[in-house]
């Protein structure tokens, strides 16, 4: 059988950028939780109750940072995350449909 | 340079489909010799030049990979500059290229070709325009598909969720028939000469045909229309969406003929398009706010289903019949994404400089 040359038309998958993981600390007595709604109907209410639930789960009060962004269809700024990583103990950033 | 294969030339069907290469759809094998005469329609120097590169994703398309791609639908090599205008609009900022590939709303990558460069490639601009049976209006639409399967990793059920996808997501591509005078054509209204030719990308949901047969009222016949535009059902209905609306030989005759602008014809779509919140609500419909898309009506009650006037792309194509046109919408509100056009450049003229990364993309706003 014949042999064809072909030019292979994909790219190979980009390599997998590495972050380093922020330091585990003791949360304060009251810390902050910082969320992103992603602009979806209900997003905000279901990042409510889940701010709720994890206050009930560490048993203390907590301060909410909330961020909703314009579209679902883009992701925060570079400025923005850096100004939720400042003020936020733990922030709760993916929700889907 | 692309990774070179030596197959099996009876195999090569099975290997590409197996690999996941094709759009489901058997492939022209993309050899080194066809690819190069893709190349060398654009003069390109360095295959390796990027067209665009998207963050989101680390993947950028280099003109080789676009040439392969276009090898692969079946384009010849004089299509080949509209394929890369058509890759420059898709990395426009406005398009918003990530998330129309990703999106669960399945766009389709429609463009719109317009000017002299689209009667010489051949392209179909009049019966049966947005269907089958013409090579260059199906290869080039087909070419942009492949690339954004096979570059950008746009594999359905995988970083392209589209829920149900819709047939223009195999090719979606047409030319634009000269308007009745005085009408000018849609890239002389979008700022280009008339030498120039332009292709404009939009990321779309399926065309819905329209009819209006029994009258040559141009204010009936796209009175009509927009209340198609605002189906209640439509995703950007009361969201500020935008699309292209294709009048048909007749269609655009009446309206022409009875004196409307292009401007008038768009402002009366657009105003008429608008619904009113109780009639989304009636058709069950919930208003969103607090969200992303703001439904609090106007004034007046009603919701924009279009941004503005000019988010109504006017297109005049099509063949004589009955009195048919079609309106193809626009996947999503344009707060999502957009359209985009640029100017084909002719065979021989290079390259923009872009610098040494390319012209990379900003995928936030």
């Amino acid at each position: 059988m014949a042999e064809i040359v072909v030019l292979r038309p994909d790219e190979p998958a980009p390599p997998v950028a590495t972050v380093e993981l922020a330091p585990r600390g003791e949360l304060p007595e009251r810390p902050v939780i910082g969320v992103i709604a992603n602009g979806k109907p209900l997003a905000k209410e279901l990042l409510d109750a889940l701010v709720a639930e994890l206050a009930e789960r560490l048993g203390r009060q907590v301060d909410v940072e909330q961020l909703a962004k314009p579209s679902a269809a883009y992701v925060i700024s570079a400025e923005e995350a850096d100004v939720m990583a400042v003020r936020a103990h733990m922030v709760i950033s993916g929700l889907g449909d | 340079m692309a990774e070179q294969l030596v197959i099996e030339e009876l195999d090569l069907q099975e290997h590409f489909f197996e690999r996941g290469w094709t759009d489901g759809l058997p492939v022209v094998a993309p050899t080194p010799d066809r690819v190069q005469a893709m190349l060398d329609v654009v003069l390109a120097d360095d295959p390796d030049t990027l067209i665009g590169f998207l963050p989101a994703r680390g993947r950028g398309v280099t003109l080789e990979k676009a040439a392969i791609n276009a090898v692969m639908a079946g384009c010849r090599p004089e299509y080949f500059p509209v394929v890369v205008a058509a890759l420059e609009a898709m990395f426009d900022a406005a398009f918003n290229l990530h998330t129309v590939l990703t999106s669960t709303g399945g766009a389709a990558l429609c463009a719109i070709v317009s000017g002299p460069l689209a009667a010489e490639l051949g392209m179909n601009a009049r019966h049966n325009v947005l269907g089958q049976g013409n090579r260059a209006n199906a290869t080039i639409g087909r070419a942009l598909r492949l690339v954004a399967m096979n570059v950008l990793d746009s594999k359905p059920g995988e970083s392209d969720a589209s829920s149900f996808g819709h047939p223009g997501k195999f090719t979606l591509c047409f030319a634009e028939d000269a308007p009745p005078e005085p009408w000018e054509p849609l890239r002389v209204e979008l700022g280009y000469a008339h030498e120039d030719t332009t292709v404009t990308v939009l990321p779309v949901e399926g065309p819905h045909q329209l009819a209006q047969q029994l009258t040559d009222s141009a204010a009936d016949i796209l009175r009509s229309f927009a209340a198609s535009i605002r189906h209640p059902a439509w995703f950007s209905t009361g969201k500020g969406g935008h699309g292209a609306l294709v009048l048909g030989p007749e269609h655009a005759r009446f309206c022409a003929g009875q004196g409307w602008t292009r401007a008038q014809v768009r402002e009366y779509v657009f105003e008429h398009a608008r619904i009113a919140a109780d009639e989304l609500q009636a058709a069950g419909v919930r208003l969103e706010q607090g969200a992303q898309h703001d439904m609090r009506p106007a004034a007046d009650g009603k919701l924009d289903t279009l941004r503005s006037p000019d988010d109504v792309l006017l297109v005049t194509a099509g063949g004589e019949g009955a009195g048919w046109s079609a309106w193809i919408p626009g996947w999503a509100p344009t707060i999502h994404g957009y359209r985009a056009t640029r100017r084909v450049r002719p065979a021989g003229e290079p390259l923009p400089e872009c610098g040494p990364d390319g012209c990379i993309v900003p995928w936030m706003r």
